[in-house]
């Protein structure tokens, strides 16, 4: 009984001041720096000779390198200080690219993504590390409470070595919210409904996943959303336990399931992907199938989340 | 709370039947998910003739590993013999969910989602010490919002034993 109703205490509330600032960072979210990103990103896939990794993956072509290695040029040349965790494991090397953006206390809100891709894809995930820079450009002369980390993470799509290995490697005990975007920036007249849900008839709202200790997190989207100029139309939804069933499966498809796995508070951001997307892994992925308007309050919600995350008592 | 004053209840009652079936449950609410497949356990007990109560506790994959409860009352729609129809009401809990949240409805909900169940048991087969029991079927609406959504639990096949 006790932790049953330790499991229904309501969240709090966050202070007016924290949803006002997160507020004045959706506000300031450039959508054509977004756009502009994103097609830098695919320029740099064009550049790279895919590596065909055959298996369950067919013939489908991976890049990685050069996106990988343009973002850290991109950070530097933007006055930040990344870090890279290079691993060479089983044949599999991956490149993840870190930037720390210092709070005055030691713990950290994650803020990830992955730059590795199928094709040259522009939704899946270059609008993913659009938003990380964007972040990084928003928060950079901001006081913050608590460390934002971004981190691009590498060979998500092969099957999340990027991020299982960063979460092996670092002492992850300080994050206290993981939060991790892929996918954000198309919208369809249909959607598609996974079993059990009642989705929005028309694709044009942000998914939300949420793990049970994300529960938090969850509420804290909802209320940012709430305060915002121009919301972006959002559906949350947090799974108690682990969410690796069938009708989850969708909950941990991404680089946050190692987060989650680690019990550490989590949330998915993203537009639901194949569910929406018929460019979704295939080489017709362009950005210029993307939805800026939607893109730009999409990475304005995320950005927000961040900061009140950041912020928030 | 209930389910457990209820098996107090039960236990110094008539005479029993536990089974053990393969059931289905659901609850598909506009704030809150939950249900699957699995196994469910059952207890009855015969309080009179014609009347039954029972609780009912199932393990469910599918959403989110769930833990149902339930519990019910029945009513035999003939004598004792080898077929017994049955129906009757229940109400039952999953324990294990997924919840929506929006800007309007920022928090969670409180309480774990509950329907309300009307419960129809066409093919019961008493075989004196044993009991079996073909699809059983409780369709009903989620008390927190019964306009909206649906609240279902349904057992394919049970088999136990009487006593």
């Amino acid at each position: 009984m006790i932790l049953f109703l330790a499991a229904c205490t309501p969240p709090e509330r966050l202070p007016a001041d924290v949803l006002e600032g997160a507020r004045t960072v959706a506000g300031a979210v450039d959508g054509d720096r977004l756009m502009a990103d994103v097609r830098a990103l695919v320029a740099e896939h064009e550049t790279e000779e895919p590596v065909v990794l055959g298996g369950i993956w067919e013939d489908l072509p991976h890049r990685h390198d050069a996106a990988g290695a343009w973002l850290g040029a991109t950070f530097e040349a933007r006055g930040f200080a990344p870090v890279f965790h290079d691993v060479d494991r089983h044949g599999i090397a991956s490149h993840t690219v870190i930037v720390d953006l210092p709070g005055a206390s030691d713990e950290v809100v994650l803020l990830s993504a992955h730059h590795d891709v199928w094709f040259t894809a522009a939704n899946d995930n270059s609008a993913g590390v659009a938003v990380l820079l964007e972040v990084a450009r928003l928060l950079a002369d901001r006081p913050l409470k608590r460390t934002v980390r971004l981190v691009s993470f590498d060979q998500e799509e092969p099957g999340l070595y990027g991020s299982r290995r960063y979460y092996e490697d670092h002492d992850w005990s300080r994050i206290v919210a993981a939060l991790n975007v892929d996918t954000l920036a198309y919208t369809s007249a249909t959607q598609d409904q996974p079993a059990g849900f009642d989705l929005p008839d028309e694709g044009d709202f942000v998914s939300v996943l949420g793990n049970g200790p994300g529960s938090e997190l969850a509420s804290t989207v909802a209320q940012v959303a709430a305060a915002l100029d121009d919301p972006v139309p959002v559906v949350i939804a947090v799974a108690a336990g682990h969410t690796d069933w069938p009708a989850t499966g969708g909950f941990d498809t991404s680089d946050h399931a190692a987060a989650w796995d680690r019990g550490i508070p989590g949330l998915f951001f993203s537009d639901t992907a194949f569910w929406r997307n018929p460019h979704y892994h295939t080489e017709s992925d362009l950005p210029d199938t993307l939805d800026p308007v939607f893109f730009r309050r999409a990475a304005a919600l995320v950005a927000a989340t961040t900061w009140a995350a950041a912020e928030a008592p | 709370m209930i389910h457990l004053s209820m098996a107090l209840a039960l236990a110094g009652s008539g005479d029993h039947e536990v089974t053990l079936g393969t059931t289905l449950a659901g609850h598909t609410a506009p704030r809150q998910i939950a249900g699957g497949a699995g196994l469910g356990l059952a207890w009855r007990v015969h309080l009179s003739e014609r009347l039954d109560a029972g609780i009912a506790l199932d393990g469910l994959v599918f959403s989110v590993p769930a833990l149902g409860t339930t519990a019910g009352l029945g009513l035999r729609a003939a004598e004792r013999g080898l077929w017994q129809a049955r129906v009757g009401v229940e109400a039952g809990a999953l324990w294990g969910r997924i919840t929506v949240l929006s800007p309007e409805h920022p928090k969670p909900p409180g309480a774990p989602p509950v329907g309300l169940r009307l419960v129809v048991r066409p093919a019961v087969l008493d075989l004196g010490d044993s009991v079996v029991s073909l699809g059983e079927l409780a369709y009903g609406r989620p008390l927190e919002d019964p306009l909206h959504g649906h609240a279902f639990r349904a057992t394919v096949i049970a088999v136990g034993r009487r006593w």
